[in-house]
């Protein structure tokens, strides 16, 4: 796409991104008003919906990144406001990798028990950090699992269901 | 490893005593007489700290010494009790799950308003020893000297006032009650709506609100702050005598109670397994009306009365039956 | 004022219940323990302890339970220095200095630095306490929803200062966050946005929702590093380095009173909680500093703000409790079930006839903040190791733990769920660069904006000269504007300061240039 002599580009994830947060927006915007247009309940979200809406208006310019744009790899000072995402390709699928096993690990601790879940997930976790030798693998996760149940049985006042322990 | 037979089995059974071998016979009766066996988790609708978990806990040790197993106090609070009351409905029917909870206006309130995926009918109550009255009060501050002034000043101007109350409550419930029996459109108050007992009581004691209509057992330890104008009972409440009767005003208006709080189970569990039903229902009785929990809880203003479960349910039943006849009040 | 017959009579049960001293320690340990575990907030470490608590007699009960308090209000900050996991909403702005200042390799200072801050904050709210537990009694009550509408807004006011690289996705995040902060049913009875779910009934949990969002941003990344920290000489625990942490508090005062007088007078109100107390005072803090642009960067001054206004919060909270039987927050719920399990009821009557118990409690706190200086030391030296283990021991064992952590706030797997799903909205802010403090404030702060905002509207019949009859919302507005124009006023001078700084410098340079050239 040209514009003004640039060549730009779509950033599609970010278009997604966007797209997202709006439609979740607009639904939740909807919902309140089809339980009661009353003051009492609109008189916040409304204008802080349509506030919303109106800044999702003023991204999209930015959602059209310029093509020639050079990628700035400096090593900036840690900032916790404005953390960043690493780039190299082998940490981004580490990432990932280990933001799927945190779903699947979730979903799974009432299906499989607990323990079991744990465990997986901790020996998960351990691979996708680099740890190759199977018994430290076996051995700390197993570690792992039997003093998390036994450690937050004693914390909290609610049972969890486990297969073994 | 070995397989017993019928007749083996019930031979060992007959040397070990009575117990299993009835079983095959009786198996109600002597289900109940080797009941209970465990530990026995009290469900608790609320977070630690309120009525309820207080009165569990209190109450605990001697309804421990009459089950003869230790009580498990499990706290499930959220969604206006709809979370604890499912969960409690969900565990086997083995009397192994009591709940301790404010029947009303809770399981009611769920019912109508939450779409909750129970019945009033599944519930039944043991015993509802604490009732809760809706209170009508203002700071002690205030002008204000009685209530038959706050309808006059309301019925000349419904915005005059501040109105401090909880939405889709049975307190919220006798407030419009009463507007409409005095003929003042409900709609035109200036009504200022809280998520909870506690911050209504607040607003009411340091002046907020000119006058709050809130669950009146809570303004306990604020007594000093706040002045009493009309309290929502048939007779004078013992936890509060100082404060006038609604029907003292002058003002003929239906109510519905505030909080019927005490024990309950499944009903599904008196039904299928009676005998376990009846030494939960023998059990509470009795530490009811054990003199050391009756001092012990009186002390802690935490009420022991045994009112039975024909007395409780029907009181239960019948409160639940008016809120859900005005339930159109209770939607805000 | 003090009563100094009540007072010497307080000092006379300080001595002869020397037996339940005992418990502080104890007390101050399961507090540490349980508040550094992610997800586990003060007001669980406390239901959980709650009924260990009623075989004790009535004052070794109330040191126990305290010292739990006291120690869950300092244990929060060491995930959040350490790992940039906030134990609670009550440690969030802490991770903004305090894991910037870890990046760099000085944790042992930044917990020096948020102990002392949290002990010596800690003791000044209740020496005050000491002096106004009666009157502020009185005030509390006198705080109504326009003044906490404007106290929230206030934290709001945090935003402003987080600077984002993009101020329409910071607003849109900001708002975005406060819509989800007011899903479920509102103080009007209206239930929104929760797809029929009865868990969202009550809102999103904000301590999952919490740890998802910070969690995609920092605790999955660790999984392509060796340690937390990159620098290998960074990894050190030093007792030398923790107490010049701890010495360094001293060299602001400014910092801590102001943090105290925020974080007091925020815990004093019922039902607000030192969540808010924590934002403000580091808003505060780092608007009104010289060196405001290291904020974030590892300025200890952040980490000193945050963290008094969380120890304060504990006095005030107490305040209310004591004085007027209603609890600030879900720790003083559980305190006052407790006074009640004991047969006493907290309230006017009480601090009337039983002042010399009230005292003897007080003492008895600002003891256990002294004695917390001492075991916190040591808890920080332990849990300081996690810096010096290999991250493919440390995330795992992290991840399980925040996880439970979270599944033990409702004992349901609402929480953990909650916990994923908002990882993956946390990974798609960080990648887009929207910042995700901003939907974390506004998770924080929206229910109380919108209760608040509901109830101002609702009292003043929608009339805005309604705060002209409310001296203290006017007051607390007045003190906001003046900060912030004393703010933009400094900002202005600092910029032309550095103006001239620059020129200076320029002149220098070409001068030295020019001298160069010579040669």
């Amino acid at each position: 796409m040209r514009f003004r002599g640039n060549e730009y580009r779509v950033d599609g994830g970010h278009v997604l991104f966007v797209s997202l947060i709006a439609a979740a927006i607009i639904w939740y915007l909807f919902d309140a008003r089809g339980v009661s247009t009353s003051i009492n309940n609109l008189l916040l979200i409304q204008p802080v919906a349509i506030f919303a809406l109106a800044m999702v208006v003023l991204i999209i310019p930015q959602l059209f990144v310029r093509a020639d744009k050079v990628v700035e790899e400096k090593e900036e000072e840690y900032d916790p406001l404005a953390p960043k995402l690493p780039t190299d390709r082998v940490q981004v699928i580490k990432m990932l990798t280990l933001g799927a096993a945190l779903g699947v690990f979730v979903f799974a601790l009432n299906v499989i028990g607990f323990d079991i879940a744990i465990f997986l997930f901790a020996a998960a976790t351990m691979l996708v950090c680099g740890e190759r030798r199977p018994l430290h693998i076996i051995a700390f996760s197993a570690a792992v699992a039997v003093v998390a149940i036994y450690g937050f049985r004693a914390l909290m006042p609610y049972p969890m269901f486990t297969a073994i322990l | 490893m070995k397989q017993f037979t019928r007749r083996e089995a019930l031979k060992l059974t007959a040397a070990g005593g009575l117990v299993a071998g009835g079983s095959l016979a009786m198996p109600g009766i002597v289900r109940a007489a080797s009941y209970p066996t465990r530990p026995i988790n009290v469900i608790v609708p609320f977070a630690t700290g309120g009525y309820n978990d207080r009165l569990s806990r209190a109450f605990a040790p001697y309804l421990e010494k009459e089950l003869g197993q230790p009580l498990v106090i499990i706290n499930k609070p959220g969604a206006g009790t709809q979370l604890g009351h499912t969960y409690a409905l969900q565990q086997p029917n083995d009397g192994y799950t009591i709940l301790c909870t404010s029947a009303s206006p809770y399981i009611p309130l769920t019912v109508l308003l939450q779409q909750a995926p129970y019945k009033n009918e599944d519930f039944w109550m043991i015993n509802l020893p604490s009732r809760d009255y809706t209170l009508a009060a203002t700071s002690s501050d205030s002008s204000i000297k009685d209530f038959k002034q706050v309808i006059d000043m309301l019925k000349k101007d419904p915005s005059s006032l501040s109105i401090g109350v909880q939405p889709a409550s049975a307190d919220y419930a006798n407030m419009v009650l009463t507007m409409q029996a005095v003929g003042i459109d409900p709609t035109k108050l200036r009504v200022v709506t809280y998520d909870g007992g506690g911050p209504a009581r607040n607003a009411t004691a340091g002046a907020q609100v000119d006058v709050g209509f809130v669950g009146g057992e809570g303004f306990i330890p604020l007594k000093t702050k706040i002045k009493p104008l009309a309290i929502y009972a048939a007779e004078t409440v013992s936890w509060f005598p100082e404060a006038p009767l609604i029907s003292a005003s002058g003002i003929k208006t239906d109510m519905v109670e505030g909080s019927q709080r005490g024990w309950a189970v499944s009903a599904k569990l008196k039904a299928e397994a009676p005998d376990v039903y009846k030494t939960i229902e023998n059990a509470v009785s009795k530490a009811s009306q054990d003199p050391k929990a009756v001092e012990a809880l009186k002390l802690q203003d935490l009420a022991t009365t045994w009112y039975g479960p024909e007395a409780s349910n029907k009181a239960f039943l019948d409160n639940a039956a008016k809120m859900a006849r005005y339930v159109d009040l209770l939607k805000s | 004022m003090i009563d100094f017959p009540a007072f010497y009579d307080a000092l006379g049960i300080m001595a002869t219940s020397a037996g339940s001293w005992g418990w502080i320690v104890p007390g101050l340990i399961v507090g540490l323990v349980f508040s550094a575990v992610p997800g586990v907030s003060i007001t669980m470490a406390m239901a959980i302890v709650l009924p260990m608590s009623l075989y004790m007699d009535f004052f070794s009960a109330i040191v126990f339970l305290t010292s739990v308090y006291t120690g869950a209000g300092f244990g929060g900050s060491v995930p959040a220095i350490l790992m940039n996991i906030p134990g609670s909403p009550s440690s969030y702005a802490t991770t903004f200095d305090g894991y910037a200042m870890s990046k760099k390799g000085q944790h042992n200072e930044a917990l020096g630095y948020a102990l002392f801050a949290s002990t010596i904050c800690g003791i000044l709210g209740y020496v005050l306490l000491l002096f106004v537990v009666e009157p502020l009694a009185g005030i509390v009550l006198k705080i109504g929803p326009v003044e906490m509408f404007a106290v929230a807004i206030w934290g709001m006011l945090l935003l402003g200062s987080l600077g984002s690289k993009y101020v329409t996705r910071g607003l849109l995040a900001a708002a975005f966050g406060v819509l989800l902060g007011t899903v479920g049913m509102n103080t009007a009875g209206f239930i929104r946005g929760t797809m029929g779910l009865p868990v969202l009934l009550d809102g999103i949990s904000p301590i999952p929702a919490m740890i998802g969002l910070l969690a995609a941003g920092q605790l999955l990344t660790l999984a392509g590093k060796d340690y937390i920290l990159d620098a290998e000489e960074a990894r050190s625990v030093s007792v030398k380095k923790i107490l010049a942490g701890c010495w360094g508090t001293m060299k602001y005062p400014g910092v801590l009173i102001r943090g105290s007088i925020i974080g007091i007078i925020i815990g004093a109100v019922p039902g607000v909680g030192s969540s808010v107390g924590n934002l403000i005072a580091y808003a505060e803090t780092k608007r009104t500093s010289k060196d405001s642009a290291s904020f974030g960067k590892g300025n200890p001054k952040g980490v000193i703000a945050a963290e008094s206004a969380v120890a304060s919060a504990e006095g005030g909270s107490m305040a209310t409790m004591l004085a007027l039987g209603i609890p600030g927050g879900g720790a003083t719920a559980i305190l006052l079930a407790a006074f009640m399990m004991h047969n006493i009821v907290p309230g006017p009557s009480f601090i009337e006839t039983q002042k010399p118990m009230v005292y003897a409690i007080i003492l008895n706190n600002i003891v256990q903040a002294i004695v917390l200086l001492v075991v916190g030391i040591g808890f920080i030296y332990v849990a300081s190791n996690v810096v010096k283990v290999r991250t493919r021991y440390i995330l795992p064992a992290i991840l399980v733990i925040a996880t439970l952590g979270t599944y033990a706030v409702d004992g349901s797997p609402s929480g953990p769920i909650t916990l994923f799903i908002f990882s993956l909205i946390g990974f798609a802010l960080v990648r887009y660069e929207y910042p995700v403090a901003a939907v974390v404030v506004g998770i924080l702060l929206g229910r109380m904006l919108e209760t608040e905002f509901l109830r101002s509207y609702q009292l003043s019949a929608g009339n805005p000269l309604y705060i002209l009859q409310r001296p203290g919302a006017m007051a607390i507005v007045g003190i906001m504007l003046l900060s912030l124009a004393m703010t933009a006023w400094g900002k202005r001078k600092q910029a032309k300061q550095e103006a001239e700084e620059e020129a200076a410098m320029q002149a220098l340079h070409r001068e030295e240039l020019a001298t160069a050239g010579k040669h």
